[in-house]
């Protein structure tokens, strides 16, 4: 009898284990769920090309309407997974009969984080789909003015591209820099230049007091004193992992699914993928859940293998990007950690790689226009190498090239392996 | 058909890029690992952008924007988020010299 695999999840991840499964000869039934209406589309370009209108719907989409088809993989569309019986082996859906499976993948991403200010509801909104960038980018007009609450990644690269379409922004952050959770201050504070240099209005360390709808738009109080009178709020607070089929199944959840690290559930033949999989990173030791596209590709592929019986381990250093503007910045592992940094390049030409070391060896790099020495970096956090900083340093030095001395995974190192 | 002198030998190493043009049409000439050359369509298939600003990691050429790679021989995108193959073109060389073949411009390949 042929072997089943159910994807809940029509995103990055789930399309992803479907086609490493048929890159890899599975073949079994392939049946990918998805609540959504349009068929499994990339969702980096919503907040930039497809929100200053250089990208169609169809141009998102992740594989041409025929892959489908020609793969023998059935796409359910505006169907939702509205349970899952552990038991019986069979995802329930809100229409139709249920599906059973031998292999269930939860890809099931997240949804924004939601901020109540009792706004308006048409003068509020949010980015994550394409319903929702669709909507945004009606209000995107020329002189209108925009206020985006948080300086995320989504709220930055969507000040980039509202800029470049000629509306007004303004930007309200908690902390004191854009992205300063992740990219540190020193970075962060670059990037507020450069919002600041494009015509942002970038207002930090502060956040919404009180809010109402004014008869066009909506008036902010902030917790400065400062008003801020805009068209449309844009709220950037971050995403919310969309645990709850899996939690009312039994599986285990902790701040997403908790995966092995193979990306294994807690019950047999149940796997998740992409910004809902929280896992146990078998490279940094640490349960980690990502939420960069990049992730959601690798981790599909691994479970793809780990369903066709390689029981691979999923090591990905965790590799994203972030066009803003001109600028492509690039980061690779434990941006921030370690004991040691060192710079190659320089901050201030905006063309710079920041290398973190732990015990000498690097876990983690963050560059500014130089992505390819983040990609050369990238090998050396999966390879666990001590590296002499002084060539990290020289930017002359061709990173694929360093000498350095490989140490022991973690996984390795608990398992007493010696090198 | 028409065959263009792009390179001379010396100008590239194993494992290095190096975008060059032929009739117009910019290339990424590369030598794999082994010393072996390739041309390819120099523009990234995902997002505009030049491949030969990028990296050989064996058989393949990477986009240092968003780390596409494509397979030097076949032109074929090996790793996301590019999914359209760019084209290849065959290269001789001939007393040191790289010459690149290139179908004439139009009908355009």
């Amino acid at each position: 009898m042929r072997s089943s695999v159910v994807i809940v999840g029509g995103g990055a991840g789930g399309i992803a284990t479907a086609r490493g499964l048929r890159d890899k000869g599975f073949d079994g039934s392939i049946e990918i769920v998805s609540d959504e209406e349009l068929a499994p589309y990339e969702r980096p370009p919503l907040s930039k090309e497809f929100l200053r209108k250089e990208a169609q719907p169809a141009d998102l989409r992740i594989v041409p309407d025929e892959w489908y088809l020609d793969n023998d993989v059935v796409l359910r569309l505006g169907v939702r997974a509205t349970m899952v019986n552990l038991h019986t082996r069979e995802v329930v859906t809100g229409s139709g009969a249920p599906l059973p499976f031998d292999h269930l993948v939860i890809a099931t991403g997240g949804r924004p984080r939601r901020v109540e200010l009792g706004l308006a509801a048409d003068r509020v909104f949010y980015l994550r789909s394409v319903a929702d960038a669709t909507r945004l980018r009606a209000v995107l007009q020329p002189g209108r003015h925009v206020a985006i609450l948080g300086a995320g990644f989504i709220g930055s690269e969507l000040a980039a591209s509202a800029r470049s379409m000629g509306v007004d922004v303004t930007m309200i952050e908690a902390l004191a820099t854009p992205m300063a959770r992740v990219v540190g201050l020193a970075v962060g504070a670059l990037f507020s230049d450069i919002h600041r240099e494009h015509g942002v209005r970038m207002l930090t360390n502060t956040t919404v007091q009180c809010a109402r709808s004014s008869s066009t738009g909506v008036v902010l109080e902030l917790d400065d004193g400062k008003i801020v009178e805009c068209d449309a709020l844009v709220i950037g607070a971050g995403m919310v992992p969309n645990v709850e089929l899996a939690a009312a199944a039994g599986l285990r959840c902790a701040n997403g699914v908790s995966v092995n690290a193979m990306c294994r559930a807690s019950a047999p033949g149940v796997y998740a993928v992409g910004d809902v999989a929280a896992h146990d990173h078998p490279l940094f030791d640490a349960v980690l859940r990502v939420e960069h596209h990049e992730n959601a590709l690798r981790q599909g592929a691994a479970v793809a293998a780990n369903i066709v019986g390689e029981e691979t381990e999923y090591a990905d250093p965790h590799w994203f990007w972030s066009d803003q503007y001109d600028h492509n910045l690039q980061a690779v592992g434990l941006v921030g950690q370690g004991d040691d940094v060192v710079v190659r390049g320089s901050l201030n030409d905006r063309r710079f790689t920041i290398f973190w070391r732990r015990d000498g060896i690097v876990v983690g790099a963050l560059g500014l226009n130089c992505g390819m020495d983040v990609r050369r970096a990238s090998r050396l956090v999966s390879l666990r190498h001590v590296v002499d900083p002084n060539d990290l340093r020289n930017p002359d030095i061709d990173l694929r090239k360093v000498s350095c001395t490989p140490q022991l995974t973690a996984s390795e190192r608990r398992e007493g392996k010696a090198r | 058909m028409t065959e263009y002198r792009v390179a001379a030998e010396a100008d590239l190493e194993p494992l290095g890029l190096k975008r060059v043009d032929a009739g117009g049409r910019p290339l990424c000439l590369a030598r794999s690992e082994d010393g072996t050359w390739y041309a390819i369509g120099d523009t990234c298939s995902h997002q505009d952008y030049s491949l030969s600003e990028g990296d050989v990691w064996g058989m393949a050429v990477e986009c240092p924007l968003h780390g596409s790679r494509f397979n030097l021989a076949t032109g074929q995108p090996d790793r996301l988020p590019a999914t359209v193959p760019v084209p290849t073109y065959p290269v001789t060389i001939r007393a040191g010299e790289v010459y690149v073949e290139v179908k004439d411009r139009f009908p355009p390949d």
